[in-house]
Parts: structure tokens; sequence; C-alpha cells
């Protein structure tokens, strides 16, 4: 199952990748904070978790922070959307619990390849 | 006001204290020429000094010279007061530096006024220096602002660039999949544009954003240096893939061996801009050669295209900040910004960079220099 979870405070961002994902096959869950982004996977999501690194109340990195503490990490990898060009110093240290950066805006292309990878990597 | 009397005599001396305190002045003595030179050196030395010719140690003259040489800022007034009063004396004196010359017997009166001469000079002269000391303080004032704004600009270029990249997103991501599914050759062109509209922006963001970075981050330095010709390999191969396979020959001449000072991601970055600008004015199937020469104490690189090239009177401008060749290379969606990105790059490592061209149509050279490893 192609599953994938937007976890990006700006509903133009969420809303597109949902759009675009949905009509290349994947199964989109849209998430606007990273307290929802938790909430979906104590329900038990399972895949790919695409995360903007920043936004309020909970960063994309604080939200993997939690993650790592609520020990919900089995069942996902989380590739990072990044506006910045360097995924920056905040993160130090977390960079082995991330597949992968893509900045923002991305092509389609891009886009898809990282999450197929990391796709294959979750259920080879 | 602080007066000092330089004389071996001691008479002269104390005729002398008597009409200057009564005038109001603070007198010191010194006996001799190296005493009065002391004293013109401690922190609070009198500001005006009358002094003899003849004295044992130093003379007056050389003692004028040995003030007018010294390096402080503020230097004391000096009148000669001497028996010898040749014309040619009078020359010699005021040529060794002396402000005044006076001869002996001297008439109270005159000396009082000449004293009053040297005392206004002087107070000029401090007023002069307080003038120049605020102006000073004026120019750093101004400089600090300056530099806050400047920051401040690019802090604010660096927010907005950041900024514009997520509402962005949608057009560069919703564009494609409209596109992907319209079969009417009218909309389809519409939406190319519209695509290539926000590709150039996303351009346009990237370069504002590189050129803001550019030179702000500490280089990183391996100890031995770097090779050369690898490194201009590495961005050759990099820059490769961004070009139709076989649109232009790229070559990298650099010499084998050359060691270059330099962090590794920034000049990669430096010379991607300039094959990026080579490519986009040259034509298909054009040449773009990389080379280096070393030089005694740096490695000068060169790009070189042969294409469209530059006329003189645009050289000197071309590396400034979004300064474009003439409105008809607008089509090219060259920003502008990937010269100023290279001399940013280049200059943070201590080199210069600069282009030369025989003129429209006949190609142009880019170079930038290296610190070697060896320097």
């Amino acid at each position: 199952m192609k599953n994938v979870m937007v976890v990006d405070d700006d509903p133009g961002v969420l809303n597109t990748i949902d759009l675009v994902l949905r009509r290349h096959g994947y199964t989109v869950v849209k998430a606007p904070n990273g307290h929802l982004c938790l909430e979906h996977l104590r329900q038990g999501f399972r895949g790919v978790v695409l995360m903007d690194i920043m936004m309020p109340g909970l960063t994309g990195w604080e939200t993997i922070r939690e993650i790592i503490a609520a020990n919900l990490l089995d069942n996902i990898l989380v590739c990072m959307l990044t506006a910045k060009a360097s995924p920056g110093t905040e993160g130090e240290g977390l960079e082995e619990f991330v597949f992968d950066y893509l900045p923002k805006p991305f092509d389609n292309v891009e886009l898809m390849s990282m999450l197929d990878n990391a796709i294959e990597c979750l259920e080879p | 006001m602080k007066v000092l009397i330089t004389d071996d005599d001691l008479t002269t001396r104390l005729t002398l204290g008597l009409y200057l305190k009564k005038w109001g002045y603070q007198v010191l003595e010194a006996a001799s020429g190296p005493e009065a030179w002391e004293c013109l050196n401690r922190p609070d030395a009198p500001s005006l000094a009358i002094v003899d010719w003849v004295m044992p140690g130093l003379s007056g003259p050389q003692l004028c010279r040995q003030i007018k040489a010294s390096a402080s800022v503020i230097k004391p007034y000096i009148i000669l007061l001497t028996a010898r009063g040749e014309r040619r004396d009078i020359v010699q004196g005021l040529d060794s530096g002396a402000d005044d010359f006076m001869t002996k017997p001297y008439h109270p009166d005159e000396l009082r006024a000449r004293v009053s001469v040297g005392a206004r000079v002087i107070g000029l002269q401090g007023q002069l220096f307080d003038m120049n000391r605020q102006l000073e303080d004026r120019v750093r004032e101004r400089t600090r602002e300056v530099e806050r704004l400047l920051r401040h600009k690019e802090e604010l270029l660096q927010h907005l660039s950041h900024d514009l990249k997520t509402p962005l997103t949608p057009l560069v991501s919703l564009l494609p999949e409209l596109l992907r599914q319209e079969a009417d050759p009218d909309r389809r062109q519409m939406l190319e544009l519209m695509l290539d509209g926000a590709h150039n922006i996303r351009s346009m963001i990237t370069r504002v954003l590189e050129l803001c970075q550019a030179g702000s981050a500490p280089l990183r330095l391996n100890p031995g240096g770097e090779d050369l010709r690898a490194l201009a390999n590495s961005a050759l191969e990099a820059f490769r893939h961004a070009i139709p396979v076989g649109s232009r020959d790229l070559c990298n001449e650099v010499p084998a061996g050359l060691r270059v000072r330099a962090d590794v991601a920034s000049i990669r970055q430096a010379l991607k801009h300039l094959f990026d600008n080579a490519v986009k004015f040259t034509p298909d199937r054009g040449r773009i050669v990389v080379r280096a020469e070393t030089g005694p104490d740096a490695v000068t690189v060169a790009v070189q295209d042969d294409g469209l090239g530059l006329e003189p009177h645009e050289l000197p401008l071309i590396f400034e900040p979004f300064h474009k060749v003439d409105p008809s290379r607008h089509h090219l969606g060259a920003p502008g910004l990937g010269l100023s990105i290279v001399k940013t790059i280049v200059e943070q490592h201590g080199g210069r960079a600069w282009a030369t061209s025989p003129g429209l149509r006949c190609g142009a050279v880019f170079y930038f220099t290296l610190p070697s490893e060896s320097s």
C-alpha cells in the first residue's frame, strides 16, 4: 500500500500534495500540525510521513522527538520537507531518523521518487 | 595655559617667568634642551615653549626638529628667543620647525603679543582636533548604521525569498498535473507559460538565497588544500546532467597536480554558476573549457566559452547583482545573480573575479583567483 501522511501547516501545500498523490494512486492522510500527526500514528498509521520542518506549535523536529518518545517509529519512515537550502542545526542528532529531505518547491517527479524509495524500504 | 621656558641662563628664565605669570600663564622651566624635551613629552605637557638658541646638550633648532619629527598628534607652539638676529638665523630657526622667532633683548609688550598669538593658534588647533575627532566618531557611527541596515536588508531578502517558496509549491506541483491531462493545444500552451513563470520565480528565489548565504558561512578548508583538476571535474560532472546530452562540449583542461586552498562546496558552486553562465550564452555545439595556471602566489582559473561575448564597457558591470547585459538577453532566463555569487565566494577566499571578451559574438573568458596551497 502506498500510504503517505502529509504534515504541513500550510493548507496550500497540504492540499497540493494530497491532490497530486491521490491522482497517482497513493492513499493520503493529512495532518495540519504535529499533534494530529502523533494522533494518526497512535491510531495505527503505517507508511511514509512527509513532514514540514517549520511549523507553529510542534516543529517537524519536535514532532520527531515526540514520535521517538512515544515509541511510534516502528511502521513508518520520515521524509522532511524544507523551505531552507539546508536542514539547519535544529535537528542535530535526529538525522538518523530521517529517510530523506525534499526542498520546497519540489517537482512531483522528485516527490514521488523519494516516496517510492521510502515505501520500498518500508515493505520490501 | 602652560608655557615652558627653556634657557640655560637663570636670570632670563626668572625674568621671563615673572612676565608670563603676570599675564596669567602657568610657567614651567627647563635649563637645557634634553630637560625641555623630557618636559614636552609628559602626559600633561605645556602647549607653548619659549626656546633659547644656544643651550647645552641640545640647541634650540635641534630641539625644534626633534619635536616636529615626533609622532605626537598635537605639537607645542615654539617661539625661538635668541640673541641671534641675522636674517639667515631667522630663516634657519623657522625652517627647523619653530613657529615664531624673537630676538634678545626683547620688549615685554612684543613678547606678550607674540605669546598670545601662539595661544590663539593653539586654541584653533585644539578646536580643529576636536572637530576632527567628532567627525571620525560620526563616520564610525554612520558606518555602523549602514552596516546594520545592509544586514537588515539581507535578512529581509532572505526571509522574503524563503517565505515565497511555500506558496510557490502549489504552482510548481499542480500545473504539471493539469498539463498532463490537457489535450487542447491552446490550453496546453497557457499552462506551459504559467509553469515556465513558476519555474523562473523558483530559480530566482534560489539564487537570491544563494547570494545571501554566499560568504556568510566560514570556509571549510582542508590542510594540504584541494586538487583543482578533481574539483573542476566534479563540478563539470554535476553540471553535465543539467544540459541536453551532446549540446555543448565541456572540457576540463586544468593541469594535474595544482593544489588550491578552497572550500570544496563553495568553489564547486562558483564553477557551476560559471558553467551555467557559459552555457546560457553559448549556442548549441559550442565549446566550454575550464583551465588554470599557477602564478607567484595564486592560481588563476578560467572558464572560456565561444558564445555571445561582451562589449568592453559591460565587463566591469557583469559581477554586480541583478545586472543584465542588455534587455535582449531576458529571454535567456538569467536573473543576473550567478556572477555576483561567484564574486562573493571568490572574495571570501581572498581572490578576485573578472572577465575578458574580444567583443560581441567572439566568446568570453571568466577568471578567478584562488590562493595556491604553497603560498
